[in-house]
């Protein structure tokens, strides 16, 4: 058995890298960042919010404690500036979400947040990733395997050496989707197809950033005013999203992908320990996962604070019921 | 320029019909030709050779990048595509500069837009279907349908160009094999007379969705030309698209004056059409003196042959020196301008050497055209062994074969095409054997040439319509811009210019090699639903086991919009300890669910409008 590590983090994205320096800066662990370095010239497959899509407010003081702490430990580490304010629109189209529109806007009022029409100004949204160049955390991109044992469980091996670990978190959908056996997934994750699409130039969005709740879409104006577009979904998928877009038409397209993510079926994320694996996954955190990683990594040591404790047991997947959880959950198309 | 009718190898124009001569006009300007041309041979054999600018910019005008033109009452058609038809009167598409002196070979369009065809957008007016699609008329395609024919199957081919037999003549035969010409008269001459085999000539496949392929075909309709969109449903789909010749990168690689090798002999050998009376030829392989020993013979003062190999062993290099053709080794394209083409020693000593021409002739290696796989759903990958992007993966009912999937001689290729077929049908396979009889002793084929840096000069990375540039020293990092379309052949040679990572490339082409048609506009919009009057389930026991309903009031008129939450007039108003939430309209105040333990303290509340708080009570009753 190889030179063992506290934790082993698989998942690429700010996240994910957040979580392993978290865990090795903070907390003292030993971690190995298991990530495939990702070109800046791929296109993001998500947009990091501190804007949770979210009625109840313990999710979003969560996020918004989360936010301050997380813009705190940039700043230290001199990467402030991969957060900005950026203002979001959310668009509501059927009768259901905007009744849930209506809540969210009143619950961020309440935590701050100057909100007018769906139009949420001054979100803290997290640019590019966060590079671990010379952090005590180890990173590999290739060669790390799980193995499962008879009963389930799951074994790290590195080049082919079975490594010890402590704990491995599945830290972003694409580990979840590639490495845990379909039968062990919770039945409360949905994967649902994607389409990312860079668009030419086009006209100014009435946000930086829209997000069409029941058309499947979110859209990100760049600089030069080309539009990242996030679509979930199979179906009429150049339909709904030129729904969204201002022109002009015909609106030619410089890059698209098709992915899966995974969504948690009653809007409420996942976050702990799943048997027989003893993987942990954080999954169906929609935008707002690097925000929460300050209270993950402290969940993942045993140190949660009093205020986050009760969130963080409440999404844990071994919880038998999530009703008092169950939040507003996007429409799958 | 025209070559002479009875130039050498046949580079008169084999397509032509000299004794038919006509004309038309193109924005104004009247073009002479010969029956037998297209729109561009006839333009580029009128001394018409840029396109226009390009950030100022000229660009040459070539099969890969020029406009869409349109007759008055006729939709748009690529001028490569198009047959040059006596007496029409034709525009081009697009923005078109202030005519001037200066640019008395140019369209004169502004390039800093181009728009896709509007036929991508466009409904089919026709369906067919067969057992098996083959896209691709080259030797493979050609080679696959006859074998299909022969094994009862109906077979609809699809040749974007406007001949069948793709670039095989390029190369010419190995050893004591068929000739290309003669292979491909017999495989034609057996196919028009199979009635199962329908041959669609100058017909783009233009999209590939499972088994469903959209076609954009050129027919001719009572002495007009006309395009149609016509949909095609296949049992299976044969990807025999060949490969695209790489653009070697150096600065001007795309001004006016500077052919790929594989579109010079395609102009001089189908329309007798060459750039000017003498040229430079650069290549990194044995088949660019294959090509200036033709061009040579045709006419065509070669003033030098320059090759990025060093010392490079070839029969055709022999032919060449025994020809009398000045050949230099060992230097690399550095510039272009007009007539002005400079060289330098790729071991980076040495002075670098200038060479006056009417035109530069330029070959690269080959990228396999995965597009439409990759539209389908295939993978792509970067092969350091072969210096491109090649296929990887596996897409039901859709096969690759011959240079599309890497094959070089005639002979592997035919032999991949009928294999390629069978395995799509289950048939048992045949070997593929891709040797090249007595090419043991020839060097083999450099990747593709770039120059040792950038400069002012744009030096783009392919010849289309991405128009994707090496970046120059003076940006900050190497890096491609991020909005930017990109082909294979961009990907490749970002590769190679350390613009991209060889493990990231597949996954940047396939995103930004087939991004999909343009967007139009739309009003789609989600349907109603059904309307509930239960409780949402974000609700659930926010206010405890037991919530009331009850009506909240201020005064006679102020309403309480939905989602406000309601607060005891004694804690501070903090979402979380909020002890109820407006959930519903009401002619004056709101419908408050709230904590029961709440209503048992106090009838007078606060409500966090939008606007502020407000006090509320109890309606009475």
């Amino acid at each position: 058995m190889a030179k063992g590590y506290d934790f082993a983090i698989f998942g690429s994205g700010p996240f994910s890298a957040l979580l392993a320096g978290l865990l090795a800066h903070d907390h003292g662990k030993q971690v190995i960042r298991i990530a495939a370095p990702v070109s800046p010239l791929r296109l993001q497959r998500a947009i990091d919010l501190a804007l949770p899509l979210a009625t109840r407010p313990a999710s979003w003081s969560m996020v918004q404690r989360g936010a301050a702490e997380t813009l705190a430990l940039l700043t230290a580490i001199e990467a402030a500036e991969t957060v900005a304010p950026v203002d979001v629109r959310i668009v509501a189209d059927s009768p259901a979400s905007v009744t849930a529109l209506a809540h969210m806007s009143h619950i961020a009022r309440g935590n701050g947040l100057a909100v007018r029409d769906g139009h949420f100004r001054g979100v803290h949204r997290l640019n590019g990733d966060i590079a671990l160049t010379g952090s005590k955390v180890q990173s590999t991109d290739a060669g790390a395997t799980l193995n499962f044992t008879k009963a389930g469980l799951a074994e790290l091996s590195i080049a082919g050496e079975p490594t010890e670990v402590g704990q491995i978190v599945l830290a972003d959908d694409a580990s979840i989707l590639d490495l845990m056996p379909e039968q062990q997934r919770p039945s409360h994750l949905t994967a649902q197809p994607m389409t990312a699409t860079l668009t030419a130039p086009a006209r100014r969005l009435a946000a930086p950033v829209m997000r069409y709740v029941d058309r499947g879409v979110t859209l990100a104006q760049r600089p030069d005013h080309s539009i990242l577009a996030l679509v979930a979904g199979e179906r009429d998928v150049e339909a709904r999203l030129a729904s969204c877009l201002p022109g002009p038409f015909p609106l030619p397209r410089f890059a698209t992908t098709h992915f899966r993510r995974l969504v948690s079926n009653d809007g409420a994320p996942l976050l702990g320990r799943l048997r027989p694996s003893r993987m942990f996954v954080a999954a169906g955190l929609g935008n707002t996962g690097a925000f929460l990683a300050p209270s993950i990594a402290r969940l993942l040591v045993g140190i949660p604070t009093e205020t986050e404790r009760p969130w963080l047991v409440a999404h844990d997947p071994a919880r038998p019921s999530r009703e008092t959880i169950a939040d507003f959950a996007e429409t799958l198309i | 320029m025209r070559l002479a009718a009875d130039a050498a190898h046949q580079f008169g124009g084999i397509d032509l019909d000299r004794s038919t001569p006509l004309s038309f006009t193109l924005d104004g300007i009247k073009i002479e030709g010969f029956a037998g041309d297209t729109v561009l041979s006839a333009v580029l054999a009128a001394g018409i050779d840029t396109y226009g600018l390009y950030g100022g910019v000229p660009m040459a005008l070539t099969d890969r990048f020029g406009p869409l033109v349109a007759s008055k009452r006729g939709a748009p058609l690529p001028m490569d595509r198009l047959p040059a038809i006596d007496g029409a009167d034709l525009t081009s598409l697009g923005q078109l500069g202030r005519r001037s002196a200066r640019q008395p070979n140019s369209l004169r369009h502004i390039l800093d837009k181009l728009e896709d065809p509007g036929w991508l957008r466009a409904a089919p007016e026709a369906t067919l279907s067969a057992d098996l699609l083959i896209i691709g008329g080259g030797v493979t395609g050609l080679a696959a349908a006859k074998s299909a024919a022969v094994a009862g199957r109906t077979v609809i081919v699809a040749e974007r160009r406007a001949w069948f037999g793709g670039d095989a003549r390029y190369f010419g035969p190995v050893g004591d094999e068929e000739t290309p010409e003669i292979f491909t008269t017999r495989l034609l001459d057996w196919l028009a007379a199979n009635t199962n085999v329908t041959m669609l000539g100058r017909t783009e496949a233009f999209a590939l969705q499972g088994p469903r392929a959209m076609l954009h075909q050129i027919e001719m309709v009572e002495g007009a030309a006309r395009g149609r969109v016509v949909a095609v449903n296949a049992s299976r789909v044969l990807l025999a698209t060949g490969a695209t010749q790489r653009l070697p990168v150096f600065p001007g690689n795309r001004l006016p004056g500077v052919l790929p090798a594989i579109f010079a002999y395609h102009l001089a050998k189908r329309y007798g059409v060459a750039h000017g009376d003498s040229a430079v030829v650069a290549t990194q392989g044995n088949f660019g003196y294959r090509l200036a020993l033709r061009l040579s013979d045709a006419g065509v003062a070669i003033r030098r042959v320059v090759d990025t190999r060093i010392n490079a062993q070839s029969r055709f290099i022999d032919f060449a020196k025994a020809g009398g053709l000045t050949l230099a080794s060992g230097q690399i394209p550095l510039s272009a301008q007009r007539g002005h083409f400079t060289f330098a020693p790729i071991l980076g000593s040495g002075a670098s050497v200038n060479v006056e021409a009417r035109q530069l002739v330029i070959a690269g290696g080959w990228q396999p055209d995965l597009t439409l796989w990759m539209q389908a759903g295939g993978n792509v990958r970067w092969s350091s062994e072969q210096a491109a992007m090649v296929a990887t993966g596996h897409v039901d009912h859709i096969g690759l074969a011959g240079s599309a999937v890497g094959y070089r001689s005639m002979k592997a290729c035919t032999a991949s095409g009928r294999a390629a077929q069978a395995a799509l049908f289950g048939d048992p396979l045949t070997d593929v054997e891709d040797s090249e009889t007595g090419t043991a002793l020839e060097t083999p084929d450099e990747p593709t040439p770039t120059s040792p840096h950038a400069s002012a000069l744009p030096s783009f990375l392919d010849a289309g319509r991405s128009l994707a540039v090496r970046p120059s020293a003076v940006q900050s990092g190497k890096v491609l811009p991020r909005s930017q379309a990109m082909s294979l052949a961009d990907a490749a040679a970002s590769v190679e210019l350390q613009l991209i990572a060889p493990g990231d490339a597949g996954a940047i082409a396939e995103e930004r090699g087939a991004p999909g048609a343009d967007l139009v506009a739309s009003d789609w919009r989600p349907s109603a639903g059904d309307v509930s009057d239960a409780l949402p389930v974000y609700l659930t026991r926010r206010f405890g086991d037991d919530p009331q309903r009850v009506h909240l009031i201020v005064d006679n008129k102020r309403t309480f919009l939905i989602g406000a939450l309601v607060y005891s007039n004694v804690v501070k108003p903090d979402p979380g300890n909020a002890a109820g939430v407006i959930i519903d309209a009401a002619p004056i105040g709101g419908i408050a669910l709230m904590q029961k333990s709440a209503l048992t303290k106090t009838a007078r509340f606060i409500v966090e409008t939008g606007t502020g708080p407000s006090p509320a009570r109890i309606a009475p009753g």
